[in-house]
């Protein structure tokens, strides 16, 4: 159906993002994946697009609710005294 | 189909009824959240406590009027992220993106540096440097990219779930992601080239 789409990076990048998060058919998948097998660049975009991502994620894990901002959230809601569940930290 | 994440588990019977346990669970399961996407969202530690003020009391305060076609949790997202939009047009009214010189007229994006980075050491790779760079391209991104970003890849949320938070189509939830990561790697690239010798072109 839409196979002439995938000729060309320009295409490939189009459909970079559909592939990492595995939105392609398996006909897609399979010819972007012959053109990623074939053509350095997109193989470095590709790499470094995923790698990007995954950065962006750990950099995710550093950051977490100060108590004191927590307790004025529960206060300002009237929960101040019932919580007593297990913070996140 | 079942959610089985504890978000899923709030009774939302028990928030209609203003239940303050119901509450407390809302609370737990999703500060964490909106205060991080707060914080990316605007990138000051004060604004973000408003936004996380701002959403559980509009969530507390207009729960009834929630109809239950989204998650609970889609819900509070899209009241983060226009309580966000809304503090950067206060904050910031002549707020210009600058990195969004990589699409071109027609709206598509261009991978401009070429180099693969991916070899280079993970301690290089998560490096505070990185983050600060990180953290400096996403607040480079438009507010519409930076919020799809952040819902999809930081957040976690699916496809059809952020585009429902922005109340968007979910082709127009894609280009924007891809506005974003591609923006991402291009400012990564541009810092991480300078470390591999003899790579820049
Ligand atoms: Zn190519």
């Amino acid at each position: 159906m839409n196979k002439h789409l995938l000729s060309g990076c320009q295409e490939i990048i189009k459909h970079i993002n559909a592939y990492i998060d595995g939105e392609l058919d398996s006909s897609q998948c399979a010819q972007l994946e012959a053109h990623i097998d074939a053509c350095t660049d997109c193989q470095i975009v590709f790499n470094t697009l995923k790698k990007t991502i995954q950065l962006c994620q750990g950099d995710r894990e550093q950051i977490s609710l100060p108590p004191e901002v927590r307790q004025r959230l529960l206060d300002s809601l009237g929960l101040g005294d019932e919580n007593d569940d297990k913070d996140a930290q | 189909m079942s959610n089985s994440n504890n978000a899923e588990a709030i009774d939302l019977a028990a928030l209609q009824r203003k239940d303050k346990r119901a509450f407390a669970q809302l609370v737990a399961a999703y500060s964490d959240k909106i205060y991080r996407l707060g914080l990316k969202m605007l990138a000051n530690e004060q604004d973000a406590e408003d936004v996380l003020q701002e959403t559980f009391l509009k969530a507390y305060h207009h729960i009834e009027t929630f109809e239950g076609r989204s998650k609970v949790s889609t819900w509070l997202y899209r009241i983060a992220v226009n309580e966000s939009l809304m503090l950067i047009r206060k904050r910031k009214p002549t707020h210009v993106n600058l990195a969004d010189g990589i699409e071109t007229v027609e709206g598509e994006v261009i991978p401009k540096q070429i180099v693969d980075w991916c070899c280079l050491p993970e301690q290089e790779l998560m490096s505070k440097e990185t983050y600060r760079i990180i953290n400096k391209g996403i607040q480079s991104l438009s507010d519409a990219n930076r919020a799809a970003f952040l819902l999809r890849d930081i957040e976690g949320l699916s496809t059809r779930e952020a585009a429902e938070v922005l109340q968007i189509s979910e082709s127009a939830l894609k280009i924007r992601l891809m506005r974003a990561r591609l923006t991402l790697r291009e400012a990564l690239t541009e810092y991480f080239a300078g470390k591999i010798p003899g790579t820049a072109r």
